[in-house]
C-alpha cells in the first residue's frame, strides 16, 4: 500500500465487504428437532431445496439439526423464540407441539400460538416386532417382560405405548432414550426391546407388523389377533379422547413458525408450501426417497391445534393420565 | 466378484474422480481452519450432492471426510493450534517438535501414519463387510456403555502426575457436558435461564477455548529466540514419513483402536484420538534417549494421526450396516443415503453392495490423495512456522474468533469461547490437565445415554455382561498397578505429583462451590435429569475436596507454598492481549462486519507489534481475504447485520436531516 488513497479505497472496499456480507443474503434456516437421517430430516433437506423457487426472492435455505428430548428441545426454542420475519422455521412432528400445549394449559399456563405452515407426512401407529417375533396376540404383551422402545417421552414411539399401557393395564416396560428411528430398530433387531410403535423401519425385512393401535372402530383385529386400542377402550369419553391423541399423533415433518409471526409471513410460507406439493421436480426428488408422503395444511393443523388447546379439563386430565 | 468389478468401474469415471478431487482438495481446507470441521464441510456439501449420482455424490462427501484430519495437523504442528477437534493430541508432540526445528519431521511422519491409518481403516471395512451386520447386532447396548467407560481409564494417562486432579478436570468436563436441555425429558440442566444455553455449550467453541486459545497466548509468552531456527525442508518431511513406516506397529495398534472405537456410536475422535495417544504413552520406549510424551515425542504424533483416519471406516460400519451413525457427519451421509433412495441395512450387502465397496475405494483413493497433495504443500505451509509470532497471532485470534461464530451465529458463542478460555488458561498455569476435561465433555452425555439404556434393557444385573465384567476387572488391575507403582516409587517414568499450592486449592475451591451449586439446581429435576448429573458433581466435590485438603495438610506446620506460575510477580500481558484481540474482533463483526474486524485486529496488534503501519495494513488486508474467501465465498456464513449497515446512525439524526 504505497499511497494513503489506495489504502483508503482498500479500507472502504473492505467496510463494503462487511456491510453487503451481513446484509445481502436473506436466508431461511430450516431447524429439524431430530438428527440427520431420519424421515423429518429428508422432509426439510427436500423443502430446503425446492421451496426457496417458490417464496420472494428466492432465499437460501439451510437445514440444521437441532435433537433432543424426541423433538421437545427445538419445540421449547420455537415457543421462545423472538424472530418473526419468518428467517427460522421450526419442524417436528405435530404430536410434540400438541402434548406439550396440552401440558401446558393443564398447568395453567398460556398456550403458545404456534403459526403452521404445512405437515409432510403421517406416522403410522402400527407396533412393529422382530420377523421371528413370538408375539401374536394381545395376551402375549401383557407381561412384565416386554419392552417397547421409544426416544423421548413426548414423541409418540412413547405416548401411543403408554395409552396402550394405560388402557389394558398392562405391565410392559418402556424403554426411553434411543437417539431415533435407526436406533430403536437397532435395538429391536438385537432383541433388547420387544417391540417400536408409531415409527416405521426404513427396511421392512427384517421385522413384522405386530399390531396397530388405532383402527376404524368397527370391531376389527390386526392380523395377528392384537385388538386395536380404540377397539379395547370402552368408555366414550376415553375413546373421544383417543381418537384425538390418534389425530394428533398422525402428522409428521411439520414445519411451523413462533408465535407472533406475522399473518403475512406465514401465508407466504402456506402459498409456497402448496406449490411445492404440485412441484414435479419435488415430487420426483421425493418418489426417489422412498419415505412416505401425506400432506397436510398449515390451515387444517391450525384448527387441530386449537381444538388441542380448548379440551375441557376432564379431557386434558384423561389425555395426560393416558400418555404419562 | 461381480460388485468389485462394477465399483472399480464406476470409481475410475472421470466424473467420480473430479469429484473426489475436490471433496479432498475441499477437506483440506477444511481441515487447516482452525474452528470450522468435518460437520461444517459435510453440511456444505450435501446440498450440491443432491443433483449428482450416487457414485459421484458419495465421492464428493467421503473425499471431504476422510482427509479433514490429515491436513488439521499442518496448524497443530506449526502453529500450536488444531485444525479440527481430531489434532488436539498432535499438537501435544507436534508443536514442540517445532519448536526444535522439526516440523517437517513431525508432518512427514503424521502425514504417512494418516496414509497408512485412512487405508487401514478402508481394508477394516471391506473385510467386515460380509459379516457387518452381524459383527453389529451382537453387541449389546451394555457392550457400548463398557467400551465408552474404557476411554475414562485414559484419563489417567492424560492427567499428568496427578489423578486427582486428572478427575477433578473429567468431572468438570463432564458436569459441563450436561448443560442444556436433558435428552428424555428436556428439562432444563443447569441452563440458568439462558435460552443459548438450551442447546449445550457447542463442543467446537469449548474446543477452541480449551485447546487453541491457552496455545496462542503460549506463543507469546515464549522468548523470540525459542520459536524456530531451521529452515523447512521436503527431505526432512521424507525422513519423517520413512521414520513413521519404521514405527508401524505403533501404525496398526493405533489403527486397530480408531477403526474399532470408531464402530462405536457417539464415540467421537477425541476419544479415539486420546486411546491411542494413552496407550502409546504408557508403553516402555525402545530408544531411552526419546523425549518424553508431551515434549515432542514422535511416537505421540504417529498414534493419535493414524487412528483419527482409520476411524473413518470405522464409522461407516454402524452407519452402513445398521443406519445408525458412527459420528455426526456419518448422520449427514445418511441423509444423503436416503435422497439417493439408499437404504442402510442388508440391502447395502446385496443389491446395493457396489455403492458398499465403492466407498471403500472412495476412502482409500481420498487418503492417497489427501496426503500426496499435503507431502507435496505442506513444506511451503512450514514457512508458516517461521513467521513471526506478532503476524500469525492476531490472524489465528481473528480466524479463531471468526470460527467460533460459526456454532450458533450468537453473541453466546463468544461468551462461551471467553469463558472456557479463560478457565482453560487457568488450567494450563496451574498445571490441571486440560485432556481430562476434554474427555469428560465427550463422554459425559454418551456414557449418560448408554448407561440409562444399558440399565432399562439388559436382563440381570449390569455385572454379569462379559463387557461390563472385564471392564471392572481392567479397572482393578490399573488401579492396583496404580497403587503398586506409588508404594514402589521405582518408576523413574512415574512422577510424583508436584506439591500442591494455593492457587490449586482455591481453584479446587471454586470447583466445590460449582458442584454444590449445581447439585442443589439439579434436585428440582425429574430423576432421569439429575441422577447421572448428580452422580458426577458427588465425585467432583470429592475430588475437590481432597484436594483443598491435601493443600491444608501439606501446608500445616510448614510455610506457604509460593506459587511461581500465577500471581504478581506473573507476566500476564500475553493473556491480556489474546483476550482483547477476541473481544475487539467480536465487537467489530457487530459493529463493522467479520472482514473490517480482521482487517482492524491485524493492523491494530501489527502496529502493538511495532510493525509501520504500511505493512501491518497489507497483512491485514491478506488475512480478511483470506477470511472472506473461506467463510464467505466457500462456508456462505450467515453474519449478523453490521450496526454500520442499519439505519442506526440515521435514526440518531433529527427527523428534519433525514428528510434532507
Amino acid at each position: 500500500m504505497r499511497t494513503p488513497i489506495l489504502r483508503l479505497l482498500a479500507t472502504a472496499a473492505l467496510v463494503g465487504l462487511g456491510v453487503l456480507s451481513g446484509a445481502a443474503t436473506a436466508e431461511v434456516v430450516i431447524k429439524v428437532g431430530y438428527g440427520p437421517g431420519g424421515t423429518n430430516d429428508v422432509y426439510a433437506r427436500l423443502a430446503a431445496r425446492h421451496l426457496p423457487r417458490f417464496l420472494h426472492d428466492s432465499p437460501e435455505i439451510e437445514v440444521v439439526n437441532v435433537p433432543g428430548a424426541g423433538g421437545k428441545k427445538l419445540l421449547k426454542l420455537a415457543q421462545n423464540a423472538s424472530e418473526t420475519d419468518g428467517s427460522v422455521i421450526y419442524m417436528t412432528t405435530f404430536t410434540v407441539a400438541a402434548n406439550d400445549v396440552i401440558s401446558l394449559t393443564a398447568a395453567g399456563r398460556e398456550a403458545p400460538e404456534l403459526r403452521f405452515i404445512g405437515s409432510f407426512g403421517r406416522d403410522h401407529d402400527i407396533c412393529w416386532g422382530k420377523s421371528d417375533s413370538p408375539i401374536s396376540g394381545v395376551n402375549d404383551i401383557l407381561h412384565e417382560n416386554i419392552r417397547f422402545g421409544a426416544s423421548g417421552k413426548a414423541s409418540i414411539t412413547y405416548t401411543l405405548p403408554a395409552a396402550m399401557r394405560a388402557i389394558l393395564g398392562a405391565p410392559f416396560k418402556i424403554v426411553t432414550g434411543f437417539a431415533g428411528t435407526a436406533e430403536l430398530f437397532a435395538a429391536l433387531e438385537r432383541g433388547e426391546v420387544d417391540l417400536v410403535c408409531g415409527s416405521d423401519p426404513v427396511v421392512a425385512a427384517s421385522f413384522r407388523r405386530v399390531g396397530e393401535i388405532y383402527r376404524a372402530n368397527d370391531g376389527a383385529t390386526d392380523e395377528f389377533g392384537i385388538p386395536a386400542l380404540i377397539d379395547i377402550a370402552l368408555d366414550p369419553a376415553e375413546l373421544a379422547v383417543l381418537h384425538l391423541l390418534e389425530r394428533q399423533a398422525a402428522p409428521s415433518g411439520t414445519m411451523y413458525l413462533p408465535p407472533a409471526t406475522p399473518d403475512a409471513v406465514v401465508m407466504a410460507f402456506r402459498s409456497a408450501f402448496t406449490a411445492l406439493l404440485a412441484d414435479p421436480a419435488y415430487q420426483a426428488d421425493l418418489a426417489a426417497t422412498r419415505i412416505g408422503f401425506a400432506p397436510i395444511s398449515g390451515a387444517e393443523l391450525e384448527a387441530l391445534y386449537s381444538e388441542v388447546i380448548h379440551l375441557d379439563p376432564v379431557q386434558r386430565a384423561q389425555f395426560l393420565s393416558l400418555t404419562k | 466378484m461381480d460388485a468389485i468389478l462394477i465399483a472399480l468401474s464406476e470409481v475410475v469415471e472421470p466424473m467420480r474422480l473430479l469429484m473426489l478431487g475436490a471433496g479432498v482438495v475441499f477437506g483440506l481446507i477444511v481441515g487447516v481452519i482452525p474452528g470450522i470441521g468435518g460437520i461444517f464441510g459435510m453440511s456444505l456439501l450435501l446440498p450440491l450432492s443432491y443433483a449428482l449420482d450416487p457414485f459421484s455424490a458419495f465421492a464428493l462427501l467421503l473425499g471431504m471426510a476422510s482427509v479433514t484430519t490429515t491436513s488439521d495437523t499442518i496448524p497443530a504442528v506449526l502453529l500450536g493450534v488444531p485444525g479440527t477437534v481430531g489434532a488436539i493430541t498432535t499438537v501435544v508432540d507436534g508443536y514442540p517438535m517445532a519448536q526444535r526445528g522439526e516440523q517437517d519431521r513431525a508432518l512427514g511422519a503424521a502425514f504417512m501414519s494418516s496414509l497408512i491409518g485412512g487405508l487401514f481403516g478402508a481394508a477394516v471395512l471391506a473385510s467386515l463387510l460380509p459379516v457387518l451386520r452381524p459383527v453389529i447386532l451382537s453387541l449389546q447396548t451394555s457392550d457400548f456403555f463398557a467400551i465408552c467407560c474404557a476411554g475414562l481409564f485414559f484419563v489417567a494417562t492424560v492427567s499428568g502426575p496427578d489423578p486427582l486432579k486428572g478427575l477433578a478436570a473429567l468431572c468438570l468436563g463432564g458436569l459441563l457436558s450436561f448443560v442444556g436441555l436433558d435428552a428424555v425429558t428436556a428439562s432444563e440442566r443447569l441452563t440458568g435461564d439462558f435460552q443459548y444455553l438450551w442447546d449445550g455449550l457447542p463442543i467446537t467453541v469449548v474446543f477452541l477455548g480449551l485447546f487453541a486459545v491457552p496455545e496462542i497466548i503460549s506463543l507469546l509468552e515464549r522468548p523470540p529466540s525459542t520459536m524456530r531456527n531451521s529452515q523447512s525442508s521436503r527431505k526432512a518431511m521424507w525422513g519423517g514419513a520413512r521414520e513413521a513406516i519404521k514405527h508401524w506397529r505403533i501404525i496398526l495398534r493405533s489403527s486397530v483402536i480408531g477403526s474399532v472405537i470408531g464402530a462405536v456410536p457417539g464415540v467421537g475422535v477425541t476419544v479415539i484420538d486420546w486411546l491411542a495417544y494413552g496407550v502409546e504413552a504408557r508403553r516402555k520406549p525402545k530408544d531411552p534417549d526419546e523425549p518424553l510424551f508431551g515434549e515432542g515425542n514422535l511416537r505421540g504424533i504417529i498414534a493419535p494421526e493414524s487412528a483419527n483416519n482409520a476411524k473413518e471406516g470405522g464409522y461407516l460400519i454402524p452407519t452402513l450396516a445398521i443406519g445408525v451413525p458412527g459420528s455426526p457427519s456419518m448422520a449427514l451421509l445418511l441423509s444423503a443415503f436416503m435422497i439417493h433412495g439408499l437404504a442402510p441395512g442388508p440391502t447395502m450387502l446385496t443389491e446395493n453392495l457396489p455403492i458398499t465397496i465403492s466407498f471403500v475405494l472412495f476412502i482409500a483413493l481420498a487418503n492417497v490423495l489427501g496426503t500426496g497433495l499435503c507431502l507435496i504443500f505442506a513444506s511451503r505451509m512450514a514457512r508458516l512456522a517461521h513467521l513471526p509470532a506478532a503476524t500469525t497471532i492476531p490472524i489465528l485470534v481473528s480466524l479463531i474468533t471468526l470460527g467460533a461464530f460459526q456454532a450458533r451465529n450468537d453473541v453466546g458463542d463468544f461468551l462461551v469461547l471467553i469463558a472456557v478460555a479463560l478457565l482453560a488458561e487457568i488450567l494450563r498455569k496451574l498445571s490441571w490437565p486440560r485432556a481430562a476435561l476434554s474427555l469428560g465433555f465427550v463422554l459425559g452425555p454418551v456414557i449418560e445415554r448408554y448407561f440409562f439404556l444399558a440399565m432399562q434393557t439388559t436382563d440381570g444385573p449390569l455385572l454379569a455382561r462379559p463387557s461390563i465384567a472385564m471392564l471392572v476387572l481392567v479397572l482393578m488391575v490399573v488401579i492396583v498397578r496404580a497403587i503398586l507403582r506409588q508404594i514402589s516409587k521405582d518408576d523413574a517414568r512415574c512422577a510424583m505429583p508436584r506439591r500442591p499450592a494455593r492457587n490449586d486449592a482455591l481453584l479446587a475451591l471454586v470447583m466445590l462451590t460449582a458442584a454444590i451449586w449445581a447439585l442443589t439446581t439439579l434436585a428440582a429435576l425429574p430423576w432421569e435429569a439429575q441422577l447421572f448429573p448428580s452422580a458426577v458433581c458427588i465425585l467432583l466435590a470429592g475430588a475437590a475436596g481432597l484436594i483443598c485438603l491435601r493443600v491444608k495438610i501439606s501446608s500445616a506446620g510448614s510455610k506457604p507454598v509460593h506459587d511461581e506460575r500465577v500471581g504478581r510477580g506473573t507476566n500476564n500481558r500475553p493473556t491480556m492481549l489474546v483476550f482483547s484481540g477476541i473481544t475487539m474482533c467480536f465487537a467489530l463483526i457487530y459493529f463493522a462486519g467479520p472482514y473490517p474486524a480482521v482487517f482492524a485486529t491485524v493492523t491494530v496488534a501489527g502496529r502493538l507489534a511495532g510493525r509501520p503501519l504500511n505493512i501491518a495494513s497489507k497483512q491485514a488486508m491478506l488475512a480478511a481475504g483470506f477470511a472472506f474467501v473461506i467463510f464467505d465465498i466457500i462456508g456462505n456464513t450467515h453474519w449478523p447485520t453490521p450496526v454500520i449497515s442499519t439505519n442506526y446512525f440515521l435514526d440518531l439524526l433529527p427527523a428534519e436531516s433525514q428528510a434532507r
